[in-house]
């Protein structure tokens, strides 16, 4: 084995252990009821709306980013028709405040975002975080 | 037919009646129609002149078959170019009907040759039902859910025929679950890990299956609905099949090169296999089994940059590379501490490698993405999901690939719902989740404008994601539990979609949202698709995955 594939292993390795399992699947590979979601492993959602300050209300196909924090990943979804987004959750291993909501609208430009104080505290499901966005 | 032609079509049919099989209807030399080597009207008592009946004809001797359709006169008409003369065994595909008995006809070198076709109501249309229709027709909703799965290895008309109880369904389950996903009716392959199945589980699903098939009555308490037959545009098309010399061979993915080669991964058998469709001329070559105990076969099929073709080597672990100048294959296996007995390789995408030196690959069993160095064959892994929700039943897998110029990778997330990018220099990776939930998106192709078009397995809908903005973009395919396996963009601006489950290939205009279903001659269970685009029209390939034949679709406007 040459060193190069040595340092890819080892990098593979560490990441390899903590989903090296294989979850109940069926032949095709996909599990017996894959419409029921296993929550157990679900984390904090986040939803909200990108807003346009300026014209009131909300702004459709805006791009909403999700950032998480030292993961080298990020999730990305559009606006709706009335300004709303939602990220279906994280896993439990995530820190909601380790996750940036941004957005971003050809045309404004992101004032700041708003995140609200769930009413479960420590222990809500959903955060909600506003989008304000404004003329640049 | 004016009245001298049915003058001339009586004398022939007494000429020729007592030549021809008695079943023929009518048959006659026409000798106006010079464009033509065999024509005729399919009818019936019940409906009279019928529209949208699949004729197919097959030479004696010949693995190849020529389908057309019958239009709204129920006339049907295969061109002087599509059957070399010879002796002829013809079929039809028509729900509800059937020809009465075996029909041959003889096409002449010279003349068009009529046969017209009576046929009759079958008393059971259940052998004729597609899984698609299946679905429609058993009762409830999410509980049919998880027999999508079964389709990957037979129909579901072998489910609701069956006789087992809730209890002997429950371990017929939990054998079929330790089944390679590359299997067939006709070679089944058990993984070497086995894996367990929650009783609570199987239960659920073997208890319903136990209220739709054969085990408490001798006939279906439900009503077995049928699709409609074609009509219209769906009729103007000629279909030809290539059936391969073996009844094993599982064609998965198909692709044309530029010699006008049909190229084929074989998911069951360790061959790369090669059609000439010009002259039905099927070669094989073989490659060593990296790992002779465990299930053999190959998934994925792309070509490199040179025109190598490039093998996702499944249970067999890493890739292959068949040089096609030298014919001979280079296998880039995992590294031990990577290779286990779950190790699983479907995906591979090698089209931009020549960026970089790297091919790009998936790791089914720990639901991650692997990159190859062709250099120094070491592979590297990323986890494009750290942090995503995960769990038992929402577990994220890897599959269709498609690689931009600078090989960043975009891949879907068959196990759940999302397109995704891996950047080639960062491994960033960024997770794009469909507006429709749980969407299971399958396999895709990148357009020369961007867009990556992709195939919603479990949502029955076609995708579109645009790389600069960064939306997705989703439409309905028009039949219900179609469940899209793949999708290909023409040159025409139109999509093809091909499935596992309803016998038809769709043909769908993003822009307008008209859409034409192909009816298939038989039960086609299609996987990766691919379309020529240098001829015109354009010509659609596929692979017949459990009938081992190779399929041609010719729209004829």
């Amino acid at each position: 084995m040459t060193k190069s594939q040595r340092a890819s292993l080892l990098l593979g390795l560490a990441l390899v252990v903590p989903l090296a399992f294989a979850g109940m699947a069926w032949a095709g590979g996909a599990s017996l009821d894959e419409d029921e979601e296993d929550q157990s492993n679900a984390g904090v959602s986040f939803f909200g709306f990108a807003k346009d300050l300026d014209r009131g209300g909300g702004v459709a196909d805006a791009k909403v980013s999700a950032e998480i924090k030292n993961r080298n990943a990020s999730l990305v979804t559009r606006t709706d028709d009335q300004g709303h987004f939602k990220f279906s959750g994280f896993s439990k291993e995530i820190n909601p405040k380790d996750v940036e909501i941004s957005c971003s609208k050809e045309g404004l430009k992101l004032q700041r975002t708003v995140r609200r104080q769930p009413p479960g505290g420590e222990a809500a499901t959903s955060i909600e975080v506003d989008c304000l966005m404004v003329k640049p | 037919m004016g009245i001298r032609g049915a003058a001339r079509s009586a004398l022939a049919g007494i000429i020729f009646g007592t030549l021809l099989p008695a079943n023929l209807a009518f048959a006659e030399l026409l000798f106006d129609t010079p464009d033509l080597a065999l024509t005729g009207r399919v009818t019936s008592s019940k409906e009279g002149a019928m529209e949208g009946v699949l004729v197919s004809a097959q030479r004696t001797g010949s693995p190849i078959s020529v389908t057309v359709v019958t239009n709204q006169a129920g006339r049907y008409s295969f061109p002087v170019d599509r059957l070399t003369p010879g002796h002829y065994a013809l079929r039809i595909r028509a729900i509800g009907y059937e020809l009465d008995g075996p029909t041959t006809v003889d096409v002449a070198a010279k003349g068009t040759v009529t046969a017209d076709l009576a046929l009759r109501n079958v008393d059971d249309i259940s052998s004729q039902l597609t899984s698609t229709e299946w679905l429609i027709s058993m009762p409830g909703a999410e509980q049919k859910r998880p027999l999508i799965e079964c389709m990957s290895c037979h129909t579901l008309e072998r489910v609701v025929r069956s006789r087992f109880t809730a209890d002997e369904f429950v371990g017929v389950l939990k054998r079929m679950a330790n089944y390679a996903n590359n299997s067939t009716m006709q070679k089944v392959q058990a993984r070497v890990a086995e894996r367990d199945v929650p009783e609570d589980r199987a239960r659920r699903v073997a208890e319903y299956l136990a209220t739709v098939n054969l085990s408490k009555r001798d006939r279906w308490d439900y009503e077995l609905k049928t699709l409609p037959r074609p009509t219209g545009a769906a009729t103007r098309v000629i279909i030809t099949e290539y059936d391969m010399p073996r009844s094993t061979i599982a064609p998965h993915d198909v692709r044309t090169d530029a010699d006008g080669f049909i190229w084929y991964s074989n998911f069951v058998e360790p061959y790369l296999g090669r059609l000439d469709p010009r002259t039905g001329v099927h070669t094989e070559f073989a490659y060593h089994l990296p790992k002779p105990s465990f299930p053999a076969g190959a998934l994925a099929l792309e070509p490199d940059h040179d025109g190598n073709w490039w093998l996702a080597m499944m249970f067999q672990g890493g890739l292959m590379k068949f040089d096609t100048r030298t014919k001979t294959f280079h296998h880039y296996p995992l590294p031990t501490q990577l290779d286990s007995d779950t190790a699983q390789q479907s995906m591979v995408m090698p089209r931009q490698s020549q960026v970089d030196g790297k091919v790009w690959t998936n790791d089914v069993n720990t639901h991650s993405i692997l990159r190859l160095d062709v250099k120094t064959g070491a592979y590297e892994r990323v986890d494009p999901f750290q942090g995503m929700p995960i769990g038992a039943n929402r577990q994220h897998s890897p599959y269709g690939m498609a690689a931009d110029k600078n090989n960043d990778l975009y891949f879907m997330d068959f196990g759940d719902e999302s397109v995704g990018r891996v950047d080639a220099k960062t491994f960033r990776a960024t997770i794009y989740p469909t507006p429709t939930s749980h969407s299971r998106p399958r396999r895709t192709m990148l357009d020369d404008k961007g867009r990556l078009w992709f195939a919603e397995f479990a949502a029955n809908k076609i995708g579109m994601f645009d790389l600069d903005r960064e939306s997705i973009k989703e439409w309905d395919v028009p039949t219900p539990h179609t469940y899209p396996y793949d999708v290909y963009l023409d040159r025409n601006g139109q999509l093809w979609v091909g499935s596992m489950s309803d016998d038809r290939v769709l043909r769908f205009d993003p822009q307008t949202g008209k859409s034409v279903e192909y009816l298939l001659p038989r039960q086609t269970n299609i996987r990766r698709i691919f379309i020529d685009n240098t001829t015109t029209p354009v010509t659609f390939w596929a692979g017949n995955n459990h009938h081992a034949a190779i399929l041609k679709i010719e729209p004829l406007d």
